[in-house]
C-alpha cells in the first residue's frame, strides 16, 4: 500500500516541481528549495482551503451574532 | 569598546547580536537592520506583540558605546530569570512555542512584515508562558515570496511534534543532536505509514522531505529556479495548515515511572504535611530570587519556592511529569514556576559551534537555592554516584542547598536494593553530614516526623 502510495506521490510532485518554481527570496538562513519549491506547490490547494474556511467561519460567526442579537432582544 | 563581551551563541545572523556590558545583557542592531528595525517599530508590530507578551519588551539606550562600526541601535531587552531550550521541554511546551510562532508570523504579515526564522531556540518561557526573544527575526515581507522559514518551522517544530505524538516521547533527545532541526528525512522515515494519510504530515513532512531531497540534487545540477509569485491568501492558508496540524498533535502523559510518584510515595499523610511545614519554614530563611528544585516531580515543593517569590526551575526526569507540572502551571496562569525535563545523571551539555552556542545546566547556575527532595538514594544508589561527587555536584549548581537524606532503613531505599548487592558502605547519615560538610556548612537538620528521614538546610563554605 505504501509502495503504490510513495510512487504515486513521486510522480505528482515530480511533475508539480517542474512547472512550480518560487520567486526567489534571499535569507541569511538557506531556505532550501525544495521547501520553497513545496509552498508554491501546495499554495493553491492550501489557500483555496483557507479561503473557504474563513467564508464558513464568517457565516457560523454572523449566525450566531444574529441569534446572540435575537436572544439578547428578547431578554429585553 | 573595553568590557563588552559579545554572547557565544549570537553570531549567525548578520543582523546584530547580544552583548553585556558591565554585567548588562545589550542587544546590536547593525546598519544592515536598520529599515528591517525602524519598520518593526513603526508598523506597531513591535507594540502590539509586547503589548500582548509575545515578544520580549526592550528599551533604546544612548548611554551603551557599540561593540562595532556598523551599529544602527543598541537596545536593553528586559531579561529573561531562566534560558531554557528546546530538548529540556515538555511535549505541551514545544507545542505552545510552535503556536506562539505561527501567530507571530500571521500577526506580522497583517503589519507587512516576515519572520525570517523559525527556530525553536527563538523562544522562551516565563513561567509558563512562551515569550519569543529574538528581535531581529522580522524583515519587511515581500508581496509573492514564499515564507523562508517554513523549512525551519517544518524541523524544528511539526517534526518533533509528530515524533513525540506518534512515535515515542523519548525522541525528544533527537532535538538536541539535531540543534538546526530535526532533518525531515528521518522524521518521513521514522513516523508510522498511518501518517502518510494524514494531509497535513503528507504534505508538510512526507512530501517535504521528498521536495528536499530532490531539489538538493536539482542543485547540484545547476538547475536554475524560474519565478513564480505566492499570493498571501496561499501563505496565509499555508501557516492554517500548520496550525491544524500542531493543534491535532497531542500526547497524554501517564503510565510512566514517576507520573504518580505522590500517590505511592510511603509517607503518610501528617508526614507529607510535616515535610511540607519544614521545607516552607527553610526556604523563608533563604529568601532565594531564583530556586532550582531537582526531581521535582509534579512540582508540589517547587510550589512552595515560587510560592515564597523565588522565580523557581522544577527539573525532572520524567516527561510525563513534567507535562502534568507544566499544564497545572498553565492552569494556574504561573509566571514564577518552569518545569523543564532534565536528567540529572546526565544533564544538559553545552552544545553548538565550539561548545558555547547553548549552555549546559551548571552553566546557567550557580542559582541562589537547591532542592533536592527524596532525590540523593536515586543517584547514591540507583546511579552509583559516590557521596563525595554529589556533594561536589550540589556545591556547584547553588549556593544554598535543602536537602533530604533518605537513610537505609527506609522503604524506598529498600526497595533499590533489594533487587542488588548492597555495594555502599557510605550511604548513612554520618558519612553524608562529614561529605556535605566539605563543601557547605550545615545549618540545619531537621528529622521529618513520622520517618526515618532528615531534612537539612546547607550553605556553600
Amino acid at each position: 500500500m505504501r509502495k503504490i502510495a510513495n510512487r504515486r506521490f513521486e510522480a505528482v510532485s515530480f511533475a508539480l516541481l517542474v512547472v512550480a518554481m518560487p520567486r526567489a527570496a534571499h535569507a541569511y538562513l538557506d531556505p532550501g528549495t525544495g521547501s520553497m519549491v513545496l509552498q508554491v506547490v501546495v499554495a493553491g490547494v492550501l489557500g483555496a482551503l483557507f479561503t473557504f474556511k474563513s467564508y464558513i467561519r464568517a457565516i457560523v460567526s454572523s449566525i450566531g451574532r444574529f441569534f446572540g442579537k435575537q436572544q439578547t432582544r428578547s431578554d429585553v | 569598546m573595553l568590557g563588552a563581551q559579545v554572547v557565544s551563541g549570537s553570531f549567525r545572523d548578520p543582523s546584530g547580536f547580544l552583548f553585556h556590558s558591565d554585567g548588562v545583557l545589550y542587544r546590536q542592531v547593525n546598519q544592515s537592520y536598520r529599515d528591517d528595525y525602524d519598520l518593526l517599530m513603526a508598523s506597531g508590530l513591535y507594540e502590539s506583540l509586547a503589548k500582548a507578551g509575545k515578544l520580549i519588551p526592550h528599551e533604546e539606550v544612548n548611554s551603551v558605546a557599540p561593540v562595532t562600526n556598523d551599529s544602527y541601535r543598541i537596545i536593553k531587552p528586559r531579561l529573561i530569570p531562566f534560558i531554557s531550550y528546546p530538548y529540556e521541554w515538555s511535549f505541551s511546551q514545544l507545542k505552545d512555542a510552535a503556536l506562539l510562532t505561527l501567530d507571530l508570523q500571521v500577526e506580522a504579515l497583517k503589519r507587512g512584515m516576515s519572520l525570517k526564522d523559525a527556530s525553536a531556540f527563538n523562544v522562551q518561557f516565563v513561567g509558563s508562558k512562551p515569550i519569543f526573544i529574538d528581535t531581529l527575526s522580522f524583515e519587511r515581507y515581500v508581496e509573492g515570496t514564499p515564507w523562508v522559514a517554513y523549512q525551519q518551522f517544518c524541523q524544528h517544530f511539526l517534526a518533533p511534534l509528530a515524533l513525540l505524538s506518534q512515535c515515542d516521547i523519548h525522541l525528544r533527545s533527537l532535538s538536541s543532536s539535531f540543534l538546526h532541526g530535526v532533518p525531515l528525512s528521518l522524521a518521513s522515515t521514522l513516523l508510522p505509514k498511518s501518517s502518510w494519510f494524514k494531509f497535513s504530515h503528507l504534505i508538510h513532512i512526507h512530501l517535504h522531505a521528498r521536495s528536499q531531497q530532490r531539489y538538493a540534487d536539482a542543485a547540484g545540477g545547476g538547475k536554475k529556479s524560474p519565478s513564480r509569485p505566492l499570493h498571501r491568501s496561499a501563505l496565509l492558508g499555508i501557516l492554517d495548515s500548520l496550525k491544524s496540524s500542531v493543534l491535532k498533535l497531542n500526547w497524554a502523559p501517564g503510565g510512566t515511572e514517576w507520573a504518580d510518584y505522590y500517590d505511592a510515595t510511603n509517607y503518610t499523610s501528617r508526614a507529607l504535611s510535616e515535610k511540607e511545614a519544614i521545607v516552607d519554614s527553610l526556604i523563608r530563611e533563604v529568601r532565594p530570587t531564583v530556586a532550582w528544585d531537582l526531581g521535582a516531580n509534579n512540582g508540589l515543593f517547587s510550589r512552595l519556592a515560587a510560592a515564597n517569590g523565588a522565580y523557581t526551575v522544577a527539573c525532572d526526569v520524567d516527561p510525563s511529569a513534567v507535562e502534568k507540572n507544566y499544564l497545572r502551571c498553565k492552569k494556574e496562569h504561573s509566571d514564577a514556576l518552569l518545569p523543564l525535563i532534565v536528567d540529572l545523571t546526565n544533564p544538559s551539555p553545552s552544545l553548538g559551534w565550539a561548545h558555547t552556542e547553548r549552555k549546559s545546566l551548571l552553566e546557567r547556575g550557580p542559582t541562589d537555592l537547591v532542592l533536592a527532595l527524596a532525590l540523593i538514594h536515586h543517584l547514591a544508589i540507583s546511579n552509583n554516584v559516590p557521596m563525595d561527587n554529589l556533594a561536589r555536584f550540589f556545591a556547584s549548581c547553588g549556593k544554598s542547598l535543602i536537602i533530604e537524606f533518605v537513610p537505609k532503613q527506609d522503604s524506598q531505599v529498600q526497595k533499590l536494593l533489594a533487587s542488588r548487592k548492597d555495594i555502599f558502605p557510605e550511604y548513612n547519615q554520618a558519612d553524608f553530614e562529614r561529605y556535605f560538610g566539605r563543601y557547605f556548612t550545615i545549618e540545619r537538620s531537621v528529622p521529618v516526623p513520622e520517618t526515618s528521614r532528615v531534612i537539612y538546610l546547607m550553605r556553600i563554605k
